[in-house]
């Protein structure tokens, strides 16, 4: 038998569309290529003349730059660090500075006070004796036999 | 041409005028803002004029021109949201922004979707997928520019688009 016995299987008319339609849409990439690749994106009028000129002259004031390392960019850097750390000298000296003579003032207060203390306790026991001293005699002329 | 001091000079004039315009399109895709990107680009040609003499010629011209343009945009981004090293400013707020702006803008409402699509995505994995989908650059090319293996490039741009889809189809459920 030369005829073949066809299958009895069909599907409708969209089948195999809607098949390919399933399989992209599982793949990533498919949602994408359909918003297209388009550049939003724009630039003035002459931009790039402009722009071309700019670099050459950029260029051109990069040879005759005879500090090449300073450029605006390292010398704000240089004098910024520059002005943080002098403030941080006069901070910490104002600080430190300060709490030492603090403590200093604070010691030589402690020492005036005591000897301002001991002056008094000085000056009190003279004054007790002299006081004593000054009694004494009259008690020796008022004799007990009278 | 580049070592020669007669002819440096023209031939840095060509290389400009070969390239300027795809390093500035590279640099506005990313930094979205175009006096950014003018900054970027011009930036990007004065240190290529400054390494001629270092050019290695074992890579192509344009593979080490568009390097030096992407780490040019890294760094900036990263700049941009460090302040004082600490992360407090959100880039991404402020790149929808200036594409809500208009200003040089000029695409349908389907095309700005599709591109704060792609500004959610981490920096380098956004470049990665500019270069592919815009730029149309190889895996290998890619590979070259970034240092990076072709491997990791295609899981990453993989993971690029299914970010961007999830992202649009959230968009349009809204």
């Amino acid at each position: 038998m030369d005829k073949k016995i066809k299958h009895p299987f069909t599907t409708s008319d969209t089948y195999f569309e809607d098949l390919k339609e399933n399989i992209l849409a599982q793949t990533p990439g498919h949602l994408l290529d359909q918003y297209g690749k388009k550049n939003i994106y724009s630039v003035p009028e002459n931009f790039f003349d402009e722009q071309y000129l700019q670099i050459l002259n950029k260029k051109k004031s990069q040879e005759h730059d005879l500090f090449p390392a300073f450029t605006a960019k390292r010398t704000f850097a240089w004098v910024s660090a520059g002005v943080m750390t002098v403030l941080l000298i006069i901070i910490s000296y104002s600080y430190f500075g300060t709490k030492e003579i603090n403590d200093i003032l604070s010691k030589e207060g402690a020492i005036i006070q005591s000897d301002v203390t001991d002056m008094g306790d000085k000056l009190t026991t003279k004054a007790k004796k002299k006081d004593s001293l000054i009694v004494a005699p009259s008690q020796k002329h008022h004799s007990p036999d009278r | 041409m580049f070592k020669d001091d007669k002819t440096k000079h023209y031939g840095f004039n060509l290389l400009v005028t070969k390239y300027q315009k795809k390093v500035y399109w590279l640099t506005r895709k990313m930094v979205v803002d175009h006096d950014d990107a003018n900054d970027l680009t011009q930036n990007v040609f004065i240190k290529v004029w400054k390494n001629l003499d270092r050019f290695r010629e074992d890579a192509s011209l344009y593979t080490w021109i568009y390097r030096i343009a992407s780490n040019e945009c890294l760094n900036f981004i990263k700049k941009k949201k460090n302040v004082l090293f600490i992360p407090i400013y959100d880039l991404t707020k402020d790149l929808h922004a200036k594409l809500d702006s208009g200003s040089l803008i000029d695409g349908d409402d389907i095309s700005i979707r599709l591109q704060k699509a792609i500004i959610t995505l981490p920096d380098k994995q956004r470049l990665v997928f500019n270069m592919k989908y815009f730029d149309d650059l190889t895996y290998e090319e890619m590979s070259d520019v970034l240092g990076t293996s072709v491997g990791a490039l295609k899981a990453s741009y993989h993971h690029a688009v299914k970010k961007i889809e999830q992202h649009l189809k959230i968009g349009l459920n809204q």
